[in-house]
């Protein structure tokens, strides 16, 4: 074959397959997948194995379990002053940050006093590799207030109540000054679904501003009809936090409030 | 013999000439760089304390700019972005500073 | 036309991978990346690595307006144009990167040589750093072990770290620099917040005059002086402009919501 042909087919191809995948990922988008994430077993929702270097460097991955943090610091804590990236293995957390007192090893964390700290017997306690590490604790949780989804626990009610009381700072303490109660009223998509309520109150006992502004909310009001449920779904918007450790999109009702039986 | 002394001497009283003659300039031209040195640091040197002057000496300072500029533009290509640049940062803070003198 | 057909896939799967990274959290640069800028308005051009430049190592230095002011630098990366030529005649970068000038105990390295000797290329890696992996003169966590530290940013309290004796700034260079008649700092003054919920805002010119004089701000960052004259949202700093232009690139990040958000500033 000459070779001018031979490129102009192989660009051909290209194209084609280009435009192929232009049209894949639109439908994709548009349409949306309505396939909720699988539902692990209660012990295990928020349950995460980080392994952006461990068995690289041959050891096993680290267990990590939001139920077992979330009950003494709220997510601010390690989130916003930790600087702990919101998805898992961005964070460029290694031994020998930990040792001196950065991430996990903080002080008032995993420094040897307050939790235990980063020496030879406790390697394991994290470096096991095994999701489902610490399940025996999750009996220890069954008097708090109870939800069909995520932990199967209703964290939100459980605070309110004083029946946890997570540290909302370690050394920076957030401004009394700062006091944004809003309650937003988000129009749903479809004309069936009633909208959705969003709390800011709810959201800032737990975290702090800069958690969700401006990189996963711009506060420009009008993009707000950008998130659709497709898209949270994919794991952006409200989906960086309700798939995975809050609770999970099924509980149509915790935000759609007024959705019945029928309009499901 | 004789023309080949006459074109040595004439080499030297050459060189002499050019030698002196670039002497004699030397200071012009340096003077004439340091001109406008000058007066763009003196004019410059004024922004921290702009808020203190006058309205009339603000206005001074922004007509200096406005003559000092074609100087400037004379330069080589370098030394011509840089103090363009700075010049101009100068008289707009003057004229920042007097518009917003207005305003009080 | 292969090349062409390439970067037309790239474009496009980079701007896929920025629409779809609308609702996510941005990953957050490295501690020795924050303030890290990339120059490349001719590097490319010349078949040259575009030039990495690292605020941390020179703030902790120079000032701020010994560079953007007296040496001339724009406020954005890439907007002031530097050709190699210039810094060979000494301006911008060659203003002190000229193999003379002597800074603590050492030459400061010569910018853009004419020579092209095998050394000489060798020194150019030392900016046209970008894709290579180039061994810094000095390392990011050795050089502020003692620093004073803050959480996000560079993780470091530059204001304190100069108070505490740990910085010295320059702030002129002969023959560059003008002498200026000492400071009159100008009064403080209140932002509404625009929200309920949101304090004022206090903003003090004292802990911004220091190191960037008047010309750094104004007019070109901010045109108004008479209160609520250039009116800007949160939407428009997020965006990287008035204070944005400086505390989304190279001072304390606007993530630190209360350190403006709360009377004074901290």
């Amino acid at each position: 074959m000459p070779y001018k042909t031979r490129s102009v087919i192989s660009r051909v191809i290209t194209l084609t397959g280009l435009i192929a995948l232009v049209l894949f990922s639109w439908l994709l988008e548009v349409h949306g997948y309505w396939d909720f994430p699988p539902v692990p077993p209660l012990e295990e929702f928020g349950n995460l194995l980080i392994n952006r270097i461990s068995e690289k460097n041959g050891i096993k991955a680290v267990t990590f379990s939001h139920w077992i943090h979330r009950q003494k610091h709220t997510c601010r804590v390690c989130h916003f002053e930790l600087e702990f990236n919101m998805k898992v293995n961005t964070t460029e957390i290694t031994e020998s940050a930990n040792s001196s007192g950065k991430f996990c090893g903080t002080s008032g964390c995993h420094d040897g006093r307050i939790a235990f700290g980063h020496d030879k017997p406790n390697c394991e306690k994290c470096h096991n590799g095994n999701r489902g590490y610490g399940k025996e604790k999750f009996s220890t949780l069954s008097g708090l207030p109870k939800t069909g989804f995520g932990n199967g626990i209703n964290w939100v009610k459980a605070l309110k109540k004083g029946l946890i009381a997570p540290a909302h700072y370690l050394t920076i303490k957030p401004s009394e000054d700062i006091s944004y109660e809003t309650t937003l009223l988000l129009e749903a998509e479809w004309e069936k679904i009633p909208p959705a309520i969003f709390p800011h109150r709810a959201h800032t006992q737990w975290l702090d501003c800069n958690n969700c502004h401006p990189d996963i909310f711009n506060i420009k009001k009008k993009t707000t009809k950008h998130f659709s449920m497709s898209l949270n779904l994919k794991g952006e918007f409200c989906g960086v936090c309700h798939l995975s450790v809050a609770f999970p999109m099924n509980e149509c009702k915790r935000c759609h409030v007024d959705i019945t039986k029928e309009t499901k | 013999m004789k023309r080949s002394k006459i074109t040595v001497f004439l080499f030297l009283t050459f060189i002499f000439i050019l030698i002196s003659g670039i002497n004699l300039l030397y200071p012009v031209l340096t003077n004439a760089e340091d001109e406008w040195k000058k007066e763009f640091e003196d004019i410059c040197s004024k922004t921290d304390i702009a808020m203190t002057l006058t309205d009339d000496e603000i206005k001074n300072l922004i007509l200096r700019c406005d003559k000092l500029k074609p100087s400037i533009e004379k330069l080589d290509e370098a030394p011509k972005k840089v103090y363009l640049k700075r010049l101009q940062s100068c008289r707009d803070l003057f004229v920042f500073v007097l518009e917003s003198k207005k305003e009080k | 036309m292969r090349k062409a057909l390439f970067i037309a896939c790239l474009i496009f799967v980079f701007a896929g991978i920025v629409l779809a990274q609308t609702g996510v959290k941005k990953k957050r640069p490295l501690p020795y990346n924050y303030g890290k800028m990339i120059i490349n308005n001719y590097s490319e051009k010349a078949e040259i690595a575009p030039v990495a430049f690292d605020h941390w190592h020179h703030r902790a230095k120079f000032t701020c307006r010994l560079c953007h002011v007296d040496i001339g630098f724009g406020m954005k990366a890439n907007s002031t144009n530097i050709r190699a030529a210039d810094n060979m005649k000494g301006f911008y970068c060659g203003t002190c990167h000229n193999g003379k000038m002597v800074y603590g105990n050492r030459k400061v390295f010569e910018a853009c040589s004419r020579k092209n000797t095998e050394e000489d290329a060798k020194r150019c890696d030392r900016c046209h750093s970008v894709g290579k992996n180039v061994k810094k003169e000095y390392d990011f966590y050795e050089f502020t072990e003692k620093f004073p530290k803050e959480r996000f940013g560079n993780g470091i309290n530059w204001e304190k770290a100069e108070a505490e004796g740990f910085i010295k700034l320059t702030d002129f260079i002969e023959g560059i620099s003008i002498k200026r008649a000492p400071f009159t700092i100008q009064k403080d003054f209140a932002l509404e917040g625009k929200v309920k919920g949101m304090p004022d805002i206090v903003f003090s010119h004292k802990k911004h005059t220091v190191w960037n004089g008047c010309e750094v701000c104004h007019p070109e960052i901010f045109i108004g002086v008479k209160k609520g004259a250039t009116k800007y949202s949160m939407v428009e700093i997020f965006e990287g402009k008035f204070c944005g232009v400086c505390h989304t690139t190279v001072a304390f990040p606007l993530t630190d919501c209360q350190r403006c958000h709360t009377k004074p500033v901290q």
